[in-house]
């Protein structure tokens, strides 16, 4: 997952497409009318013509299709529930996997498509100062942590700390690692914030929120987008 | 370890908006506490404690059919209102990553909170004389036994599944071993694991699971009382 989070940010950063280039808030608020539309669907036809239509977004946005490994994991999360269903119908069952993996895959979209900044950016206009803050520390955080950890894995690798022969010694190793991660990451984020507060972001928040214009052609986008999705629980 | 990813479309929606308003009213204590300026200082640690969450989450634990996720660390080191912030993030960016779906962010959110403070409850308040060892291994493990039990009882509820299905993590993939009883009442005839029913499976992965993170939450708390003390004290202790 660590990787994938990683790998995810990049393509957000470095590639274009439309869907990069569509502004932030539009882009949110069109995610939230196809999440509003994947809760609806109330049957596998609505849910699979939902799902074919993110995909088809995945594939003309050129994004790689391994974004699509990431919506899979909710199928294997749904399968208790989708059980549940199956007294109803195979149909209904399949229904609620289709849906879990359409959600998962409209936010890698969303994610892939827009840097980390600009997204919670636009989430803190909603969200209070300190949680706002906090997802853009604990982002910046995780990918420093992330070089950290590795690190420390293979320096206790070429010490022999994961052996087979000595299971014991090797757990209490990974966790004294694990110790040494927080008190350091403890460390690094202290001293981020304070550079943070030398620059003089403090108590109002670290992340910008600069108004956005709309433009027309975010709203006939917006517009169309909820006819559509109408129209697929409506017919479907 | 109870983290349970719910995905988007499963739980029916009244009982994640109820999930949403539990978390928000939850949520907007711990702001009305977040507010002192000791507490805006705890930012660091927050954001730091959510950065390990996520890393730890992500640690395969060999053949073990779960993750570590420090909750209870968390809580004991950023105190229960910022340790349920801290949560809420870790949610939140999860779901991003398909593990978790946006609108469970609040139930998700609401039982792995529970594990925050109580954990932070019972290693600061109840269990305060007690030696730190036995501390942290009991709070973890009552903690999580806790909440697990609340998360399954939740799930069970609002589904009418009894069991959850856990994952383990392989390298990058995800294995799941579907422990689920089909349909309500019909636990008995469920996938077994490891020759037991399911009722059986469940319990014991529960059981694995406390264990290894009670004693993940000891070791690591164990070194850190080595080196940096004062970061395992209350904000009115120092």
């Amino acid at each position: 997952m660590s990787l994938k989070l990683a790998q995810v940010d990049y393509i957000a950063v470095s590639q274009r497409s439309f869907l990069h280039m569509w502004p932030t808030m539009p882009k949110l608020s069109g995610s939230m009318i196809l999440l509003v539309g994947i809760i609806a669907a109330s049957n596998l036809r609505q849910g699979a013509v939902l799902l074919c239509l993110l995909i088809g977004l995945l594939l003309s946005a050129r994004l790689p299709v391994w974004l699509f490994s990431l919506a899979l994991y909710p199928a294997f999360f749904s399968i208790p529930f989708a059980l549940a269903q199956l007294s109803t119908s195979c149909a209904a069952a399949i229904a609620v996997i289709c849906k879990a993996v359409s959600a998962a895959l409209l936010l890698a979209l969303l994610v892939a498509s827009t840097p980390y900044p600009q997204l919670f950016g636009a989430m803190a206009r909603a969200l209070p100062p300190l949680i706002s803050d906090a997802l853009f520390f604990a982002y910046r955080l995780f990918f420093i942590t992330l070089g950290s950890i590795q690190r420390l894995l293979l320096s206790l690798r070429q010490r022999g700390a994961f052996g087979r022969r000595n299971f014991v010694w090797s757990c209490r190793a990974a966790l004294h690692a694990l110790g040494y991660l927080m008190v350091n990451t403890l460390s690094i984020s202290q001293r981020l914030d304070q550079n943070y507060r030398l620059r003089g972001y403090g108590a109002k928040g670290c992340l910008t929120t600069e108004k956005v214009a709309w433009r027309a052609i975010d709203g006939v986008l917006l517009v169309t987008l909820a006819v559509l999705v109408g129209g697929v629980l409506w017919l479907g | 370890m109870s983290h349970i990813h719910l995905p988007d479309g499963v739980i029916p929606t009244g009982w994640w908006l109820l999930g949403y308003i539990a978390a928000f009213v939850w949520l907007s204590l711990a702001l009305r506490h977040a507010e002192a300026e000791t507490t805006r200082r705890k930012l660091p640690f927050l954001a730091a404690m959510s950065a390990l969450m996520l890393l730890t989450m992500s640690i395969p634990l060999g053949p073990l059919p779960f993750h570590l996720n420090l909750a209870v660390l968390t809580g004991i080191v950023v105190g229960p209102w910022l340790g349920f912030v801290a949560v809420l993030v870790v949610n939140i960016m999860l779901s991003f990553l398909g593990h978790g779906g946006l609108t469970t962010i609040g139930i998700n959110t609401l039982i792995t909170g529970l594990e925050v403070v109580l954990g932070w409850w019972l290693y600061h308040r109840l269990l305060g004389a007690w030696r730190l060892n036995w501390r942290a291994l009991t709070a973890t493990g009552l903690a999580l036994l806790l909440s697990s039990t609340l998360a399954m009882s939740a799930i069970g509820l609002s589904t009418g599944v009894l069991d959850v299905g856990w994952h383990e993590h392989e390298g990058e993939q995800h294995v799941h071993h579907d422990i689920t009883a089909a349909q309500p009442g019909d636990a008995a005839t469920g996938a077994n694991f490891l020759g037991l029913g399911s009722m059986g499976a469940v319990a014991l992965i529960l059981a694995t699971g406390v264990a290894v993170e009670a004693l993940a939450t000891w070791v690591i708390i164990s070194y850190v009382q080595k080196v940096r003390p004062e970061l395992l004290l209350e904000e009115s202790d120092l």
